[in-house]
């Protein structure tokens, strides 16, 4: 079998094709195994992949970017999986998760009960350039309370408060029932607030309900 | 009823998503990233938990030491973590890179390179021109990568061939997968076993392996080199002392390819890749008795089609050691686990005390391993470790089952086979897992030995 994934000296019709394409068809061709198909979903979804790790994990993360490959390369080889073509980006929010709550719970098993915690190195300055001090300050903050609460809770917290999703899709996104994110999101506020009166940095984001 | 929070922060949500999205707007598509450096930083409980004793804290530095960097022997050299240091294998000879986790790069004759990176977690190479052959141990943390002018090999436990010459890039995946980004490839593209990816002046191709002949470098050495003479009947076993005594024991995955042919870059790709012509003559050639001709010539499903046609079940019954070996390699290479897994068998059952059936058996559990059937595949590896303790693979066993025991969430097992491991090789590739085991299973479960396997 021999498979062209991309011509770039000269585009094929097909090519600028493939770009016009709906979800539907993007998964047809990956699942067909068509040139470009790869390159396509990640033009396509990559930003929104990219986004949901950077709300659930933080943009100062140095390990997002092999999560994103490791989400990328996930839904390639599970593409014959998804059922409903149409739910494509859903469902890469739903491994973006997976992935994310996989990186959470390995890096949590890794410290639990040792002496020294081993993090990954954040890309410090991530925001530097789009972000006052105050706010660079206070998204470390965030993060670091966010690692304090069960993974669980968190996830759900992070997109609902950041990506903005409604009940419904973060039920989705997590794979949980809407009672079960709603029930889970009141106890992660509770725990948030809590532990960001802590922090003076958060002081002036905070206001009274 | 819980009272309702009585704080608010939307305009940091909002701030921090604008922000956030700020930075991915900026930021090029990722490509995957060279594993930061990772910083120790002291908790509170560390600091209560100290103040217990001294004892306890030696204990504790004991666990969490640093493993040591990786080591490289050039050719016939001493081991050195020397970097930056440029590699040029003469016109007629490879040069041969040997890591100390047990991996292993090939410069082919007339290739050269750079050894950019040695870290504890694998290291980075630098392909400048050539053909560059590789086998990676695997492990849960390793990182190595090959660049090839702009393109980057992300490989994790993998056997593979580079090719790099004139703008030219072949990567053929033999185990494991990879991504490969740069340039034209963006982002990335994932490349599974058995496939070969070619970039030719802006042109990307992928292709399934089994047909291209490019095995070449990949023709598995302990089932083809290590072949003793033929036997007088084609297919069939010869005495059974002759097979134990001229069988050599080559690590399955380690074993370096067999000489190839010099490649020079200009004629790689005709290296590399028989006409079509020759292939046709093979596939036409194949009778029921070629199918080991076909492998050595690395066609695998037209191997793999002779094979059956001769009668599959026949051949495992009479064949000998060296070729049931290769019959199994044939299989797995076409893709087809389930009769490689019944060549193995054969040959572990036929022929229990052969070398070789220490190569079948650790073949079993990795074939197992990659279809998820953890409990199987610890049974193969625990038996390797039991009839092999100072096999070749003994230590990548015992670090397989270290991984299998995690798989199955048996907590006792895997700090058994994790202790076993650090005995047997505590700078070995999984020492650092194993020693992530025995520290994050210290509070669960009361520690015992794993019964099958041997310290």
């Amino acid at each position: 079998m021999d498979r062209v994934l991309r011509i770039v000296s000269r585009p094929a019709p097909a090519d600028r094709t493939v770009e016009a394409n709906d979800d539907v068809q993007l998964v047809a061709s990956l699942r067909a195994g068509t040139p470009r198909a790869t390159t396509d979903l990640v033009e396509r979804h990559g930003n929104h992949v990219r986004r949901v790790l950077f709300r659930v994990l933080g943009a100062e993360d140095s390990e997002s970017g092999d999560l994103f490959q490791e989400v990328i390369t996930q839904a390639w080889e599970r593409i014959d999986q998804l059922a409903d073509p149409r739910a494509l980006k859903a469902w890469l929010t739903q491994i973006a998760v997976f992935t994310a709550r996989k990186a959470i719970r390995r890096r949590r098993r890794r410290r639990w009960l040792s002496f020294f915690a081993e993090v990954p190195e954040t890309t410090s300055g991530a925001l530097a350039s789009w972000a006052g001090p105050d706010l660079q300050e206070a998204a470390r903050c965030v993060y670091r309370i966010l690692e304090r609460i069960p993974v669980d809770e968190r996830i759900p917290f992070s997109l609902r408060m950041l990506e903005d999703l409604d009940l419904e899709a973060t039920a989705r996104a997590c794979g949980m029932s809407v009672a079960t994110v709603r029930r889970r999101l009141v106890k992660a506020e509770r725990r948030f607030f809590k532990m960001a009166r802590q922090y003076e940095a958060l002081g002036p984001w905070l206001e009274n309900a | 009823m819980t009272p309702p929070p009585l704080l608010r922060a939307d305009r940091l949500w909002r701030r921090l998503a604008q922000a956030q999205d700020a930075t991915l707007e900026r930021e090029l598509p990722p490509a995957p990233q060279v594993r930061a450096l990772r910083r120790l930083r002291p908790r509170p409980v560390a600091a209560a938990i100290l103040t217990l004793g001294a004892a306890t804290a030696l204990v504790v530095s004991l666990v969490h030491r640093a493993p040591a960097p990786l080591q490289v022997r050039v050719g016939q050299g001493m081991p050195t973590g020397e970097m930056d240091r440029v590699l040029v294998a003469d016109a007629r000879s490879d040069l041969p890179l040997q890591f100390s986790d047990g991996s292993n790069l090939t410069f082919h004759a007339g290739s050269s390179g750079r050894m950019q990176r040695l870290g504890d977690d694998g290291a980075e190479v630098f392909l400048g021109n050539g053909r560059l052959e590789a086998h990676v141990v695997h492990a849960d943390r390793t990182l190595w990568l090959v660049h090839a002018g702009p393109y980057r090999v992300r490989v994790t436990g993998t056997r593979f061939s580079v090719v790099w010459a004139a703008g030219w890039l072949d990567v053929a995946l033999f185990e494991g997968s990879v991504m490969i980004d740069g340039a034209v490839l963006g982002a990335g593209v994932p490349l599974r076993a058995g496939q070969r990816l070619t970039v030719d002046r802006g042109t990307v191709r992928t292709e399934a392996l089994t047909n291209a002949a490019t095995l070449i470098a990949a023709t598995p050495a302990r089932a083809i080199a290590a072949t003793p003479a033929e036997p007088t009947v084609p297919g069939e076993a010869p005495p059974a002392a002759g097979v134990a005594a001229g069988a050599p024991t080559v690590a399955a995955a380690g074993a370096p390819a067999p000489p190839a042919p010099a490649a020079p870059p200009a004629t790689a790709s005709a290296v590399l890749a028989p006409s079509a012509g020759e292939l046709a003559v093979l596939r036409s050639r194949a009778s029921d008795g070629d199918w080991y001709t076909l492998a050595k010539q690395s066609a695998y499903v037209e191997s793999f089609a002779a094979a059956k046609r001769a009668g599959w079940t026949r051949l495992c019954h009479r064949l000998d050691a060296h070729r049931l070996l290769a019959l199994g390699d044939v299989a797995r290479y076409a893709g087809v686990r389930g009769r490689a897994r019944q060549a193995f068998e054969a040959l572990v059952t036929r022929f229990p005390r052969s070398p070789l059936a220490a190569d079948a058996s650790f073949s079993l559990g990795r074939l197992a391993f990659e279809a998820d059937q953890s409990d199987r595949a610890a049974r193969w590896f625990r038996r390797y470790v039991a009839d092999w303790p100072h096999g070749p693979l003994a230590d990548q066993a015992v670090g397989r089952l270290v991984e299998c025991a995690l798989r199955t969430h048996d907590a006792e097992a895997a700090r058994g086979a994790a202790r076993a491991y650090l005995t047997r090789a505590p700078g070995g590739p999984h020492a650092r897992l194993a020693r992530q085991v025995l520290r994050d299973g210290a509070g669960t479960a009361a520690a015992g030995p794993n019964p099958g396997v041997s310290p």
